[in-house]
């Protein structure tokens, strides 16, 4: 039977990736739709560009899609996909200097604190970090991995990583210090 | 340091973090995976093609060098007489011998150097 748009919508996600794993494309087009909020969101966290984020997020799926097969636990497709992304995002600032000169070293003053404004000023906060710095924060934050898993996909070693997020946090909370003020000045009220 | 994590970074990481709108995000990436399918497709047909192409423009070309290289190696180097001693000592007393025996000598040379 054929499979329609949202057939597998329901379907447990080790079902769905063994199905793509086997060439079913509308299994794999499942998966994209159900991941590709956290990967945007990570690619964007990475590169504070929306459009270049859903580049290299399509990348990203592009190269599931294509390694898939290789896949031996379909249960392990959440991780396998976001090592992917971490490659993905590794090569790519290898060919490009991505964000130099963009990064502000002013501190951020915060204007409306909706989700929105939240993103921008994190991602300019983002941006005046070096690149390892910067990983290793997001997958920290935003992939919420342990410093050893960090150390272990990124190849470094594990006193820099926990340097670099050190560090990073310092940065980050002088640069991002409005929005602790306005938290205490909430907590006060 | 340890795992933990700073609080207000975290609850900033996570208030940035939104559901993104699938919109045409999908429909885009299986774009793409339909276009390198077909690109894949393409390719091996390329390469089926040109290999075809080439079979029929070379055969011919190629019999005749592998003919005449074949004649040429057989080529005795000392013309005897006798028909079965010909035969005999073809390997060694041809061009193909003595090729052979030049890079044999150059094995065992190069090996004698290396040790």
């Amino acid at each position: 039977m054929p499979a329609t748009p949202g057939y597998y919508a329901e379907g447990p996600e080790a079902l769905v990736v063994s199905l793509a794993s086997k060439g079913d494309r509308d299994a794999f087009a499942e998966l994209v739709r159900r991941r590709q909020s956290w990967i945007r969101n990570l690619m964007q966290r990475c590169c504070g560009d929306r459009s270049l984020a859903d580049d290299l997020s399509q990348q990203v799926f592009l190269q599931a899609w294509r390694k898939i097969r290789q896949l031996k636990e379909p249960g392990k497709f959440a991780s396998w996909l976001k090592q992917l992304a971490i490659n993905e995002w590794l090569q790519y600032l290898r060919k490009n200097d991505v964000m130099r000169g963009a990064a502000s070293d002013e501190e951020i003053t915060m204007s409306r604190h909706d989700k929105t404004s939240v993103a921008m000023d994190l991602d300019l906060a983002m941006a005046a970090l070096p690149d390892p710095v910067r990983l290793c924060i997001i997958l920290s934050y935003h992939a919420r991995m342990s410093h050893t898993e960090i150390a272990d996909v990124t190849d470094m070693q594990l006193g820099t990583v926990k340097s670099h997020i050190r560090r990073g946090s310092e940065r980050l909370r002088e640069l991002l210090s409005a929005y602790d003020e306005s938290t205490d000045a909430e907590d006060t009220q | 340091m340890n795992d933990e994590r700073d609080p207000l970074l975290e609850s900033l990481f996570s208030q940035a973090e939104r559901e993104l709108v699938e919109d045409n995000f999908t429909a885009q990436v299986m774009d793409r995976v339909e276009k390198r399918r077909r690109n894949v497709l393409i390719g091996r047909f390329a390469i089926v093609a040109f290999i075809i192409v080439l079979e029929l423009l070379l055969s011919a070309p190629l019999q005749n060098t592998a003919g005449v290289i074949t004649q040429a190696l057989g080529t005795s180097l000392i013309e005897v007489e006798s028909e079965w001693l010909t035969l005999v000592f073809a390997p060694l007393n041809s061009i193909a011998g003595l090729i052979g025996t030049v890079l044999l000598g150059m094995q065992i040379l190069y090996r004698r150097m290396v040790r």
